[in-house]
């Protein structure tokens, strides 16, 4: 059984369409990658998750409840960190991460030990007495996300959790979600790092406009939307290099491509042919999609 | 029910967590009307005698300005709301299985303590510098301020449930504050109130409960004396709380400081 399961769901805000007929599953394990541009309906749908936002139509299930009917007893199944941060400034570290750990549910050790290996996974441990106003934006970015895992819940949703994180607590922040994973949480994780999404191996849903443009693992989506691509290096006459990309279809275009440089050939420096990486294939799904939608 | 009372105990000792770093506010609104107690004694001692009745103005002074200066919370009450959507955790709250009733209830616990507390700091400073004695049962002062303090949560929280920001919020907690003050007699004793003032008087909590104070304080009334005064401030309190439960609407995005 997904532990969680949402089908065909609808979410309008007026007669705007946040989501249209969305459908997917996280198993246990599994990391869901949303991936989309800003407003492509990621926040609205983990907020259909824990019945913050009411659909229009369809089904969200946690762990086999329906949120519709029983939202309480489907939140119990659910950590949640949604993409503004949600602190308590005043409090410490520690204050902060315990009272949420005791909230759903933990006592004495079991309490403790919750909040000792969440704070330290986050690299929280040398700042946990302090009171989180004090801190930096990152470091109540974590806070923030060991709220939402401190109670291993079986769902976690992570709504852009690394923003504004610097790259040693952003590996830090990704660790923590592969352990979890690997204890056999179901992790949906919104985030616009699409490396991220390479380092987690998840398997991707990328939302554009409310509905699903595509979806599969990396290596599927790669292959997939992926091109060839050649980076052609030019040096400039001050000694500066830039980089010419062009997609083509395979080694036969490279002349037409070097012909297309023009007297700029004599300059090239060096030829590089790769794969699109996730961030172009990104791009090229968004655009294929909204063509497509203006087109109709 | 076993599960929401050990949740409310959890919610209870974060809000205080929350609230004992700063106490400044409630010390400020204790310390003053102790103050103000010293300068208006012989004023409150002369508006008495004017009026025929016997006491050293400890009794007016204290229960009047223990009332005014409990109302100005009503506004705190709110802030610990609206304090929740400025820091964002008012939507933490909510996507928990916590029912919105104890969360409102078990954050509302710190203030109405904190009422509790200021009451018995004022009467205790009353009766040790400015000679007031209660003739009355401590227990009928009690349960006239314990269901005085209920009626000011409520209120409170209804502020928190009609107003869409917290400038909205404590700017009408404000003016009900002394307007409700005035009204009930915390000010100037009852007797000394324009007659226009006497038909709306009893239309305030207030009015009930330094008319339920005095009547301990002054003329020795035990729980069965201030039954009417009982009865009036915990109509007002379920009044207020009715009012809450149905404007509250868990879901609507409040205006804070950000």
């Amino acid at each position: 059984m997904a532990v969680l399961e949402v089908r065909g769901l609808t979410v309008a805000y007026g007669d705007h369409l946040a989501l249209n007929e969305v459908s997917l599953s996280v198993e246990a394990g599994q990391v869901l990658g949303l991936l989309g541009p800003n407003g492509a309906g990621k926040s609205t749908l983990m907020g259909s998750v824990v019945g913050a936002v009411r659909p229009r139509s369809g089904t969200v299930r946690v762990c086999g409840v329906d949120v519709a009917s029983r939202p309480r007893r489907a939140r119990a199944h659910v950590g949640y960190a949604e993409q503004d941060i949600a602190v308590f400034p005043t409090l410490t570290v520690r204050e902060n991460v315990a009272d949420w750990a005791a909230l759903s549910g933990l006592r004495s050790r079991e309490l403790a030990g919750a909040v000792a290996r969440t704070l330290s996974a986050l690299l929280l441990d040398d700042i946990a007495d302090r009171q989180v106003r004090t801190l930096s934006g990152g470091q109540r970015r974590r806070v923030h996300c060991a709220m939402a895992t401190v109670s291993r819940p079986p769902l976690l949703l992570l709504d852009e959790p690394t923003v504004g994180v610097d790259p040693a607590t952003r590996r830090a922040v990704l660790d923590h979600v592969l352990t979890l994973a690997a204890e056999g949480a179901a992790i949906c994780y919104s985030t616009h790092y699409l490396p991220e999404i390479e380092s987690l191996d998840a398997e991707v849903v990328l939302l554009n406009k409310g509905v699903v443009a595509a979806r599969g693992a990396v290596a599927t989506l790669l292959r997939r939307y992926g091109r060839t691509v050649v980076d052609l290096r030019l040096g400039g006459d001050s000694g500066e290099v830039r980089t010419v990309s062009s997609a083509v279809e395979g080694p036969d275009d490279l002349p037409a491509i070097l012909q297309g440089l023009g007297p700029d050939l004599a300059r090239l420096s060096g030829l590089e042919i790769r794969r699109s990486s996730l961030d172009e294939v990104f791009e090229r799904v968004v655009e294929d999609e909204e063509g497509a939608l203006d087109a109709s | 029910m076993r599960r929401e009372l050990s949740v409310a105990g959890v919610l209870v000792a974060h809000e205080w967590r929350v609230q004992r770093r700063d106490l400044v506010p409630q010390l400020i609104l204790t310390v003053m009307p102790l103050v103000l107690m010293a300068f208006l004694l012989p004023t409150y001692q002369a508006a008495m005698a004017a009026t025929g009745e016997p006491g050293t103005g400890a009794e007016q002074a204290v229960a009047g300005l223990s009332v005014m200066f409990s109302m100005f919370l009503v506004s705190h009450v709110g802030m610990v709301f609206f304090r929740d959507h400025g820091w964002n955790t008012w939507n933490r709250f909510r996507a928990t299985p916590v029912p919105v009733g104890v969360l409102v209830l078990s954050k509302a616990v710190v203030p109405l303590g904190l009422l509790l507390a200021q009451f018995t700091v004022l009467i205790s400073a009353g009766a040790l510098f400015f000679g007031l004695r209660v003739k009355g049962s401590l227990a009928a002062l009690a349960l006239v301020v314990l269901l005085f303090a209920a009626c000011l949560v409520a209120l409170g929280v209804l502020g928190f449930a009609v107003c869409r920001t917290v400038v909205q919020m404590t700017s009408a907690a404000n003016i009900l504050a002394i307007t409700m003050a005035g009204l009930g007699g915390a000010l100037v004793p009852q007797s000394l109130l324009p007659a226009w003032a006497a038909p709306v008087a009893p239309a305030t909590p207030s009015y009930w409960a330094v008319r339920g104070m005095r009547e301990v304080v002054s003329t020795g009334a035990g729980v069965a004396e201030v039954a009417a005064e009982l009865a009036a401030l915990a109509a007002f309190a379920a009044l207020f709380s009715t009012l809450a439960v149905v404007l509250l609407k868990p879901d609507q995005r409040k205006i804070s400081w950000s």
